[in-house]
């Protein structure tokens, strides 16, 4: 008989670990004081590696494995300060993560940290694309004054470094899709499967956090975040051909978060965003309203049909 | 036996078939209708708050009065089973306090918020009574922790967040809350309810067994306070049938930050030497706590089969 351990029991366990492992890295830190890129890769290297044993050695221990977890992201944390204390140039530093990551997502033996690499690896290929348009400065990418928005401000170029993006995101997720139908690389493909496809509906919004507080109101925002709904959207359909109820949910609020973002950003009136929205809630309706006739007569049909 | 860990009740152990067309069919309906819905909704409220300023106080208070008698038409007609008559017992829950709330805006009369919080949970009780709907309840239970918060907050010395508040007060609250909980489960038999409430009342004892960790006001009344609730988290674990190990697992969080809490202020270490030591605490009590609790939820959960089986 199961005996399936309740997943607040798990929750617990898991912030227990998260506490505990950052308590032990602060004493190390202040134990240690790393200085230069040597130093800081070293501990990083180690943590990595002491991760990896835990996971191991974890099965079926959440305590263990979410202390594992912990101890991985820290690991990684010194590891990209290390390449920061060698180059603030903030395109190396995201190329440096998003290889980085990718690595951790077929590394290691978690599949919770290998969908959380892959996730990662999605935002620092975000940031990446951004610093090819916005430039090398670390601070300016992250929080983009309104200035560098200006950059954006042409549609057809907005649209152009969205598409370059992700496309090859959604072409990625696509083909992690078609390698997860096959029992052979299940195993491998579908965490990372699962945190790309987290990253498709969020990433957008957390790479762009710095833009969405510093230019309300351009239209190259409210634009932005059209077209991140509609990458949300796209995880949603790719979430549902999965069956996974919590990535499902995840996408809508993805969704419902960028289209809220895009009335707050769109430069017009209130009443004219009520109307806009009443029409668009119209339409919806009736489109459903149309399809289900659709479905009701290809039913009736196909009913007509068996019965002669 | 085995034991699945959260990891492995997240990710499936093999590949899903693809979606059939009707399953297909059934997704895009879905969406478009959700998504329409919403919209409308939104819509509509986005388009009233365009035209508040330049409506007058009449037709503000005519809009949502008639909204009220619309639901109050509604839930006559329609029995609290029914889903129209919940709606409707659910619209007059939540117009009551809107009602309320137009009216301090538009009349200032100097009342204080949690003045107003106290009357909408009174004023609504009976709807919430009627519908018998555990999310109307926590609907309900919420509008009256806001009051009691925002009373402790105006009431208390030192206001409800700053110096982790004052201890008595949130255990007071607390112990509300385990009240209202013991109600529902034995009223309404809802486990999610129950476990709602339980989850707000562990929130203010721990805020206030750390405020008496690091120092409180009356610590004898707060440490009595503190030995009463976790008895009656002990007590309310016991006595839900099925036996349940929520309640003690939301204790023994309470007693590892509180006892991480008494340790930090307790200890007189040099910096280092304190986080090392602090983390060992935490795994160590934390450790031991799993251990038991897990211990305690097979047996509970042998004997709840055992005793499914015999009847």
């Amino acid at each position: 008989m199961q005996s399936e351990k309740p997943w607040y029991l798990s929750l617990a366990l898991g912030f227990s670990a998260w506490f505990a492992g950052i308590l032990l890295l602060i004493g190390f830190a202040i134990l240690l004081e790393p200085n230069s890129t040597v130093e800081f890769i070293t501990i990083g290297v180690l943590l990595i590696g002491t991760s990896y044993a835990l996971m191991k050695l974890a099965k079926n221990q959440d305590f263990l494995g979410q202390l594992a977890l912990c101890l991985s992201i820290v690991g990684q944390s010194f590891l990209i300060a290390g390449i920061y204390q060698q180059s603030s140039d903030a395109g190396n530093l995201a190329l440096s993560a998003l290889i980085l990551q990718a690595l951790m997502s077929v590394i290691m033996p978690s599949r919770i940290h290998r969908s959380m690499s892959a996730l990662f690896a999605v935002i620092a290929w975000a940031f990446w694309c951004r610093s090819l348009v916005l430039g090398a400065d670390f601070w300016a990418l992250i929080w983009q004054s309104s200035s560098q928005t200006q950059m954006l401000q042409s549609t057809g170029s907005l649209f152009f470094w969205w598409l370059l993006t992700w496309i090859p995101v959604i072409a990625l997720c696509w083909l992690l899709l078609k390698q997860t139908a096959s029992r052979h690389w299940f195993a491998l493909f579908d965490p990372i499967l699962r945190g790309v496809l987290v990253g498709l509906a969020s990433a957008s919004f957390i790479s762009n956090f710095g833009a969405l507080f510093g230019a309300i109101g351009t239209g190259s925002v409210a634009i932005w975040s059209l077209l991140s709904a509609a990458a949300a959207f796209v995880a949603l359909i790719f979430s549902f051909m999965l069956r996974s109820k919590p990535l499902m949910g995840f996408s809508v609020a993805c969704v419902l978060a960028h289209l809220v973002y895009f009335y707050y950003a769109l430069d017009t009136s209130l009443l004219s965003k009520s109307l806009l929205m009443l029409v668009i809630g119209v339409v919806c309706l009736g489109v459903q309203l149309l399809l289900k006739r659709h479905s009701t007569h290809q039913e009736s049909i196909t009913k007509s049909g068996a019965l002669l | 036996m085995n034991n699945l860990n959260h990891e492995q009740q997240i990710y499936p152990q093999s590949p899903v078939p693809a979606p059939s067309a009707a399953q297909w069919r059934a997704f895009w309906q879905t969406a478009l209708q959700s998504a329409g819905i919403i919209s409308v909704s939104a819509g509509a409220i986005f388009f009233l708050a365009a035209n508040w300023q330049h409506m007058s106080r009449w037709q503000r208070f005519g809009l949502f009065e008639a909204l009220f008698l619309a639901c109050a038409v509604l839930a006559w007609f329609k029995p609290a089973s029914h889903v129209v008559g919940a709606l409707g017992l659910s619209g007059l829950t939540v117009l009551t306090g809107v009602l309320f709330g137009l009216f301090g805006q538009t009349f200032q009369t100097g009342a204080n918020t949690y003045e107003l919080f106290f009357a909408w949970a009174a004023l609504s009780l009976p709807f919430a009574w009627l519908s018998r709907q555990p999310g109307l309840w926590a609907f309900w239970s919420v509008v009256l922790n806001v009051a009691l918060a925002l009373f402790v907050q105006m009431r208390s010395q030192w206001g409800l967040f700053s110096d982790f508040g004052d201890s008595v007060n949130l255990l007071i609250l607390g112990g509300i809350n385990l009240a209202l909980a013991w109600t529902f489960l034995s009223q309404l038999r809802s486990e999610w309810l129950c476990r709602f409430l339980l989850l707000i009342a562990a929130g203010y004892i721990t805020s206030g067994s750390i405020g008496l960790a690091f120092g409180a006001l009356n610590p004898q009344f707060a440490g009595i306070l503190y030995l009463a609730t976790c008895v009656a988290l002990i007590v309310f674990a016991w006595q839900s049938k099925p036996r349940d190990i929520f309640p003690i697992t939301l204790l023994a969080i309470n007693l590892v930050i509180t006892s991480t809490a008494l340790f930090a202020r307790l200890a007189d270490m040099g910096e280092t030497v304190m986080f090392f030591a602090l983390s060992f605490w935490v795994l160590a009590s934390s450790g031991a706590a799993c251990a038991i609790l897990l211990g305690l939820h097979r047996r509970w959960e042998i004997n709840a089969n055992t005793g499914a089986q015999r009847s």
